[in-house]
């Protein structure tokens, strides 16, 4: 195995200190001169025309500069894709859930800005509500969206290899139904931005987005303007976990209200706005078939899955695909057919959370899986090392698995909490469940995909990285510096991180799916080969070698294996800059362009090179009295290739799983029978603490991914997508009682307890 | 005439899949496009009004797996009986 100087090493990350101390500048910090303070009005109702909005009053008030309502807008419609596009900056015709921004005010102040709200009069004329899968697909349910005629949006349809046989040659087959409940994303910083329009109109927007790409890209359309008239700038970013992808109210509010006023404008919504109104995770209603032969071998699976995503479409399609295609790994199954729908509703508009909704089809097939083993009495490590992918393994839909960690990862993660020893006796209440689970390095889904990376080699000799990706507290920033600094032959503190500058960085998609550190890392290699091969020519002429015999290490550029025949890195940097004039730029560009796009019609296709694998064990107690769930231990073994950071990585690792702990266990965002929420403060919606966290192992398999960077996979979501099924069948292991609904609350548990009991 | 088409994704409104039969002897790819979009039981948009081009950031095209670009008339391109059309969607997004 190659010995990395950098790579591989828990460095410091780049930004730990200027965050622990306080020192970060988020959106909600920034100011600028003559700055205003925004606030937005709020639809009281889920579901209501809005016949009038009169803001005569709020405009009389002093202070007030300006007050903005949807037909502010140009009225273009902006979403995923062209043929789901449903989402307006702001409504104009009627609101379509509970806290939908209708009208938003700038003022001197936010007291004066809050109190020009209350002096808006808003006319509705209620509507009747849609709040479930099972409301939104009768034939005459109230249509929720005014830009699709029916409450389905979206579906998929897959079917791959021969389902039908693989049905005939199964011993045993079970059909189970689960479902999921509606969660909150749970980032720490609220929504914010700042936006100002400069004299020749162009706007400048800073604000808290994961995916400045796809901000930019939405906003510029629903504003109908071109791109160059937007620059956008992200400052340090408090959390994401997927809700922060698209551009909300927020954003389109600041930017109208500073082009009516000419003054930079600043909204920063409060935490109550953003758990009521802002993204949550799908609600799922699905139906598993598993056929399997008597030794564990999977032989195929059928299913159906709802997802009820809110009043827009948003990422729903990617959602409703996900679903049906992660089914395919991290097991083999060679046949499968799939049906998915995606679903309006009137609650509040879905994106999604961590793990995508992998999470939840992996959920139901894992926990489906725990059935059947003991069915078929087959221990629930067997089975699952039965039927794991393994290297060079192609799935039904098309997906190719290079190298696959995961056998080994199930061995680690069985041996660390002690599986086969539980299995001779443990304390009463206590039970052990497993999962596994796949995720993409990062999918390629067509048009703008590529990460880029520029690198520039200042006279002292400091590399400044800028990228087109996002730092949201993954760690990004400091895995990109790393690689360069390794590739250039550098210290770690020789690379400076630059801003995510629309102007100076060439955007990339952005950062979700676990893209960041293969595709940019890919980018930064290239980056940093491009600078080292423009130094080298420098250094070759000095040393009158040919460029590619030299070496690149600790500050020095020698000839291989003669290091004592070479010159200081710093000396062909000012060669560069004071005898030849030239700026040192290295320029990195990196994208899946040998893959199998997905066809969406079909599900085919190879959504990512470098799927990361992981096998979660987790130990708990269920209290027999009160049902409550105690997470005790949690064993990961985890394959994201070469660790580049092996700290950060763990901590992406066991907060991908307490994360979703929160998901299996006690989460959910509540509503109404009118679709008012009901639990939008953080008094009243709970989300895991350390508290609630297991002692954790984490295992890295250290695998070696033949595109990945330094051989790294993606890593983060991974643990994300096997907890809660692990969770779920511990409980089981526990105390005999399958809860397929989540959360797996006490109350839950103990009814079920008390059915047991009674039957 | 009859025009075959080929698709990454369900083209809305096509009850025929796979081709569209039209009544008329000719017809340009921009009528065809709209022709598909008056199809759709759904709000779809091939070709913004007045637009010489595609949106690039929306759609690829292609007749007969040439990209309609390549045709000097462009979207005024007439297509004969048995093209064969490919459009494929393009996504902005991701979870």
């Amino acid at each position: 195995m190659e010995e990395y100087s950098v790579v591989g090493k828990s460095v410091e990350r780049t930004d730990g200190r200027v965050k622990v101390t306080g020192k970060a500048k988020y959106a909600g910090d920034l100011v600028a001169p003559g700055m205003l303070q925004g606030k937005l009005l709020r639809s009281p109702l889920a579901h209501a025309k809005i016949l009038n909005i009169d803001t005569s009053r709020a405009k009389a008030l002093p202070g007030v500069m300006a007050v903005i309502t949807g037909r502010d807008f140009p009225g273009i419609p902006y979403g995923t894709r062209p043929d789901t596009r449903d989402q307006l900056p702001m409504p104009i015709t009627k609101v379509h859930h509970f806290g939908e921004g209708v009208a938003a005010v700038a003022a001197v102040d936010e007291d004066t800005a809050e109190e020009a709200l209350d002096l808006i009069k808003v006319d509705y004329e209620e509507l009747p509500v849609v709040l479930t899968a099972e409301e939104a697909l009768k034939p005459d349910s109230p249509p929720v969206n005014e830009f699709m005629k029916s409450n389905i949006p979206y579906f998929s349809d897959f079917n791959f290899g021969d389902v039908e046989k693989g049905f005939k040659e199964a011993d045993h087959i079970r059909e189970e139904k689960f479902s999921s409940q509606r969660v909150t994303v749970g980032f720490i910083e609220p929504h914010a931005c700042l936006a100002e329009v400069d004299p020749t109109g162009r706007v400048l927007l800073q604000g808290s987005k994961q995916s400045p790409y796809i901000t930019w890209r939405h906003m510029c359309r629903a504003l109908d303007i071109p791109l160059f008239r937007m620059r956008i700038v992200n400052p340090f970013v408090g959390g994401a976990f997927s809700g922060k992808h698209d551009p909300f109210d927020v954003d389109f509010a600041a930017v109208k209200l500073a082009q009516v006023t000419g003054r930079p404008v600043k909204i920063v919504l409060n935490y109550d706005e953003v758990l009521a109104a802002y993204r949550q995770r799908n609600a799922m209603d699905a139906r598993l078939r598993l056929g399997v032969k008597k030794n564990g071998v999977i032989t195929a699976l059928r299913a159906e899955c709802i997802l009820e995503g809110g009043p827009i479409c948003g990422i729903g399609p990617f959602n409703i695909y996900y679903f049906g295609a992660f089914l395919n790994i991290p097991y083999k199954i060679p046949a499968i057919e799939y049906h998915g729908k995606l679903v309006y509703s009137n609650r509040a508009p879905c994106g999604t959370v961590r793990g995508q909704e992998i999470t939840l089809a992996q959920f139901a097939l894992d926990s489906l899986l725990h059935m059947v083993a003991e069915d078929l009495g087959i221990d629930q490590v067997d089975i699952r090392a039965i039927n794991a992918v393994t290297d060079n393994w192609r799935t039904a839909n098309g997906m190719i698995v290079d190298v696959s960690g995961l056998p080994e990862c199930i061995k680690k993660s069985s041996d660390k909490i002690k599986w086969k020893e539980s299995r001779k006796g443990r304390p009463p209440g206590r039970g052990i469940g497993f999962s596994c689970a796949s995720h993409p390095s990062g999918p390629r889904l067509g048009g703008h995909f590529g990460s880029s990376v520029i690198l520039k080699l200042v006279e002292d000799g400091k590399v400044v990285l800028t990228h087109g990706g996002t730092e949201i507290g993954q760690g990004a920033n400091t895995v990109f510096c790393q690689m360069a600094a390794e590739v250039l032959g550098l210290p770690f503190e020789d690379i400076i991180q630059g801003v995510s500058d629309s102007d100076t960085a060439i955007l990339d998609s952005g950062m979700f799916g676990d893209r960041c550190t293969y595709w940019d890392g890919n980018a930064t290699i290239q980056a940093a080969t491009d600078l080292k091969r423009q130094l080298a020519e420098i250094a070759a002429k000095e040393l009158q070698a040919n460029p590619e015999e030299l070496e690149f290490k600790d500050k020095r550029i020698f000839l291989k294996g003669k290091p004592e025949k070479g010159i200081d890195f710093l000396l062909a940097v000012r060669r560069a800059y004071y005898e030849r004039g030239t700026p040192l730029y290295g320029r990195g560009y990196w994208a899946a362009t040998d893959i199998d796009i997905v066809d969406w019609k079909t599900g085919k296709g190879n959504l990512a090179h470098g799927l990361d694998f992981i096998a979660t064990a987790i130990d708990l107690h269920v209290d027999k009295e009160t049902g409550k769930v105690t997470l005790v231990k949690a064993a990961h073994g985890d394959d994201a290739g070469q660790p580049i950071n092996p700290l950060l990585l763990e901590g992406q690792v066991t907060g991908g799983s307490t994360h979703l702990a929160g998901q299996a266990l006690f989460e959910e965002s509540l509503y109404d029978e009118k679709g008012v929420a009901l639990n939008y403060t953080w008094r009243d919606y709970k989300q895991p603490t350390s508290m609630d966290a297991p002692e954790y192992v984490v295992e890295h398999v250290h695998t070696h991914d033949p595109y990945g960077p330094f051989g790294a996979k993606g890593a983060g979501e991974a643990s994300s997508c096997s907890t809660m099924a692990a969770i779920a069948n511990g409980v089981y292991d526990a105390v005999g009682v399958r809860i397929k609904e989540l959360p797996i609350t006490p109350e839950k548990i103990l009814k079920a307890l008390k059915e047991k009991e009674a039957r | 005439m009859k025009i075959y088409i080929k698709s990454n994704f369900i083209v809305p409104g096509l009850k025929n899949e796979g081709s569209v039969d039209l009544d008329r002897a000719q017809v340009t790819l921009r009528e065809f496009l709209n022709e598909l979009s008056m199809m759709s039981p759904t709000p779809i948009e091939y070709v913004e009004p007045g637009a010489k081009t595609l949106n690039p950031d929306d759609w690829e095209m292609e007749i007969n797996d040439v990209p309609y670009q390549n045709f000097s008339e462009g979207l005024e391109t007439f297509l004969k009986d048995g093209d064969i059309v490919t459009i494929r969607i393009l996504a902005l997004g991701g979870g």
